[in-house]
């Protein structure tokens, strides 16, 4: 690795992707199991993170629970980016109506507190992981959207597209092998910027009781279970999900400065 | 003889990289006379303007004079302190930049900008110091200087701009001035106003001054000495006269020969045998008749209609099979939209595009693009980096119309033709795996034309396709096309601002002004003995080298009417034409024939025999 923050950043993440694939199978104790006898016990060498009011032990909760945040924050970034391209650089590249239709409607979804906006979906559609998927990929389409048709719109009167049209390229052909290629590196420096603020969405659904329910294994529930118990010194067990939160959102936003740093010229040394 | 003004030994300067130091000027050492203009030539990337920013302490974070010193008035450039050299600039040293406009304060009138100039160098009254910058402004000849004084850069033209850019500059009433690529981005008219200009108030106030420029003839016109750079170093100096007459370096004497004001032919960039094929009297190949396009802009008020800027104004041209027609004019003529109507990536609002006698807007866009009159025109862009898909190989670029066009054939065949291709632009075939940020600008140039060839297209429309290029890489792609020209009997519509291009590639010449045709005829016979006044403006406003022929003088006065709804019972020229009279203001001349082959729009045109 050239760069310290390229580094930095895959010394962070890579033992929390680490944990989401492997975790499953790799932990000591059953992270749901309840053991009435062991509850609150503080870090110790068998229960390294400490034990829960349930008697589970929070490190394997800690390290299970990476799959579920990451594997949303994931599918969530994923969907909106692949949507949020292919609609924008339509956008960008035809102009006119849809252009002026979609524009306005990112427009009046921008306008919201995104958090709320995230809520009032989860709250609509229920609580699951996919709801949750569904709404943090929604709240983030619209800037997927703004990104992709600025450059799109930068690309369009460009020789290479006008080349391909006098090649004979028809539009959908422009679109899929000119015009996307070329604006997904800004867009993938967004995802993975995206991808931290994602995380901490779908923790912050599931801390105020929408989302994921209990007793599955999730950062933001452990963190709201965990408030109750700091006041009286148990601090380990909201301490340590919210330091794995704490470490995904910055691993995340270092990669997006990492990458923003190959992807723009501008920025380098 | 008088000590130097500015007397520089051995500068040298380093750029720092991500691959290690990059040594960009290596020992330039140059004396500057008082009085004197010293001209610095060479290619991009030859150090040029690296000096001028090591000698004004404006290098940036990544450049670092390693070695050498620069006596201006006793004191060494290099070796002040920021803060001493910041008194200076401004003062005694003055600059002039390239581009005009980004080097003005976007949001303060330029009038004022002036006036705090003026104001530090001559403190008085707010009414003394109006008067003063009014005066600077009427120096650098700004019409209706009260009006501009009040205006912010971008609502004025680039010539205006950069008039205000020199205004600035002398202000100080400097002892040496810096001037880098000054009229780069300015039309040819603009740019002989502006360098007239320049020239003259420096030689009013006896100051010295280094002109930094690529376009060898502005160099030859205005300088007294030439610099020679190659590759960080000074590879010759001596005056213009000599220079010209004798270049001593092998590289001189190659950018000597890749200039195409100096070659009195084709021949003289082209020593190829075999003669250029004659346009056959047949019918013609492409016709535009009547054609108008104009373009909506942003509405000046919730309740005011939309002004529209009008492109092309009633444009009636014929291209015969196999013949060059270039195409000239200043920016904002219509030549671009001509282009890229004739090429149909856009629609005209009226008139039609005739290909061999068929109107080609009949055929709906979509299913043109499948036809096989796509392939009959094809089109060269003008900045080659831009033309070509970073993500696709040289390989890919040439072969992707072929993908489209010709669906049929297989890969072999395919593979086949873009060999043929690269081979007949002169470009390697180890260069074809490569992508385009790995080729340099004439390579660029070359996958682009090999990409319009290989459908094996009737008609080429090369708009301004070397703008970008360097004067021996613009002659080679000159000496290409004409080749291509002759080997493949492919028409051209080759559009330029470059005189010089036009003349020596072109049978044709169309000359454009806000839309329409203005003259049209034998290239020769156009430049030899113009008959309509812009198109003998255009011409005496050519940078000459030593030994050409001298043209009439005729400089247009003020600036061009705006496209933007023009006065349709007006000749468009009206208003800065010398030979105009009131005749003109009322009605508007009708393109007609002036000479064998010649026709010019003009009510009362030149004499054929003056020119």
């Amino acid at each position: 690795m050239r760069s310290p923050l390229a580094l930095a950043a895959g010394l962070i993440l890579a033992p929390l992707i680490f944990c989401a694939l492997f975790g499953l199978w790799l932990v000591p104790y059953d992270p749901i199991a309840t053991q009435a006898g062991m509850a609150l016990h503080p870090p110790s060498a068998a229960h390294w993170f400490g034990t829960d009011q349930l008697g589970r032990d929070v490190f394997s909760r800690v390290v299970v629970a990476a799959r579920l945040d990451l594997g949303i924050a994931f599918v969530a970034v994923l969907l909106s980016l692949a949507l949020g391209a292919v609609l924008g650089a339509a956008m960008g590249y035809f102009q006119g109506w849809l252009d002026a239709v979609a524009g306005r409607v990112t427009d009046v979804l921008m306008a919201f507190p995104l958090f709320m906006l995230a809520m009032v979906l989860v709250g609509a559609l229920g609580p699951s992981a996919t709801a949750v998927v569904c709404a943090t990929a929604a709240v983030n389409l619209p800037f997927y959207i703004r990104l992709a048709r600025a450059e799109a719109s930068i690309r369009r009167h460009l020789g290479y597209v006008e080349a391909a049209r006098v090649g004979g390229s028809g539009h959908g052909r422009i679109l899929r092998v000119f015009l996307l290629p070329n604006i997904l590196p800004p867009l993938l420096v967004q995802a993975s910027v995206n991808l931290g603020w994602a995380v901490l969405n779908t923790a912050g659904l599931s801390f105020l009781g929408l989302g994921i329910r209990a007793p599955a294994p999730e950062w933001g529930i452990m963190v709201a279970e965990g408030a109750q118990f700091v006041i009286s010194g148990r601090w380990w067990i909201a301490a340590f999900p919210g330091l794995a939160l704490m470490l995904a959102v910055l691993g995340f936003n270092l990669l997006g400065d990492a990458l923003r740093e190959v992807v723009d010229p501008r920025r380098r040394g | 003889m008088s000590p130097p003004l500015l007397s520089v030994r051995g500068l040298a300067v380093a750029f720092r990289t991500r691959g290690g130091d990059v040594q960009a000027l290596h020992g330039m050492s140059f004396d500057l006379r008082p009085g004197e203009m010293l001209g610095i030539v060479g290619e991009s990337g030859s150090g040029k303007s690296t000096a001028a920013l090591a000698l004004t302490g404006l290098l940036g974070p990544a450049g670092r004079v390693t070695a050498g010193q620069a006596l201006f008035e006793g004191q060494d450039l290099l070796a002040m302190e920021e803060r001493a050299l910041a008194r200076l600039r401004g003062a005694k040293l003055a600059m002039v930049f390239q581009n005009p406009r980004a080097a003005l304060n976007p949001v303060r009138p330029v009038g004022l900008q002036l006036a705090d100039v003026i104001a530090r160098h001559h403190p008085g009254t707010a009414a003394e110091t109006r008067a003063r910058m009014l005066d600077a402004l009427r120096r650098m000849r700004v019409p209706d200087p009260e009006r501009r004084a009040a205006a912010l850069p971008h609502e004025l033209s680039g010539g205006l701009c950069q008039r205000i850019g020199i205004a600035l500059a002398m202000a100080g009433e400097p002892r040496l001035l810096i001037a880098d690529e000054p009229t780069t981005g300015l039309d040819v008219t603009t740019q002989a106003a502006v360098m007239d200009l320049l020239h003259d108030a420096l030689r009013a106030r006896a100051a010295g001054s280094l002109l930094i420029t690529h376009d060898l003839a502005l160099a030859a016109q205005y300088c007294d000495r030439l610099l020679v750079m190659q590759a960080g170093r000074v590879v010759e100096e001596a005056p213009v006269r000599m220079l010209f007459a004798a270049p001593r370096h092998a590289y001189t004497a190659r950018l000597l020969r890749g200039m195409p004001a100096a070659a009195r032919g084709l021949e003289d960039l082209l020593p190829e045998e075999g003669g250029l094929p004659l346009a056959v009297g047949s019918g013609p190949l492409l016709s535009l008749r009547g054609l108008r396009k104009s373009f909506p802009l942003r509405r000046p008020g919730l309740f005011r209609p939309r002004p529209r800027l009008v492109a092309l104004d009633g444009l009636d041209l014929d291209i015969h099979p196999g013949e060059a027609l270039g195409l000239v004019g200043e920016s904002g003529c219509g030549k671009s939209t001509l282009a890229r109507l004739a090429s149909r990536l856009i629609e005209p609002d009226a008139g039609e595009v005739l290909l061999e006698g068929q109107p080609i807007q009949a055929i709906p866009p979509a299913a043109f693009a499948a036809s096989p009159w796509r392939r009959a025109i094809q089109m060269v862009f003008q900045d080659p980096a831009g033309s070509l898909n970073p993500r696709f190989t040289a390989f890919d670029c040439i072969a992707d119309p072929l993908r489209q066009l010709l669906p049929a054939e297989g890969a072999a065949a395919r593979r086949a033709r873009v060999e043929a291709a690269a081979a007949q632009a002169g470009l390697p075939p180890a260069l074809l795996p490569r992508y385009p940020h790995q080729l340099s600008g004439g390579e660029k140039a070359r996958v682009g034309i090999a990409r319009a060839m290989a459908v094996e297209p009737r008609l080429l429309v090369l708009d301004e396709p070397t703008a970008s290029l360097d004067a021996p890489v613009q002659a080679l792609v000159l000496r290409l096309l004409a080749r291509l020209r002759r080997q493949a009997g492919v028409a051209l519509l080759f559009i330029s601002h470059d005189l010089h291009l036009v003349r020596l590639l072109c049978d044709r010449v169309a000359v454009m002004y806000l839309g329409q045709v203005v003259e049209e005829g034998p290239a020769r016979q156009v430049f030899t003995a113009p008959r309509h006044p812009y198109t003998a403006a255009l011409l005496s406003a050519l940078p000459r080298p030593p030994g050409a022929m001298p043209a009439q003088p005729l400089r247009l006065e003020g600036e061009p009417r705006s496209p933007v709804e023009p006065d349709p019972g007006a000749c468009r020229l009206h208003g800065r034409c010398p030979r105009g009279t009131a005749f003109c203001a009322t009605n508007p001349p009708a393109l007609r024939p002036v000479a064998t082959g010649q026709q010019a729009r003009c009510h009362f045109p030149l004499e054929g025999s003056s020119g």
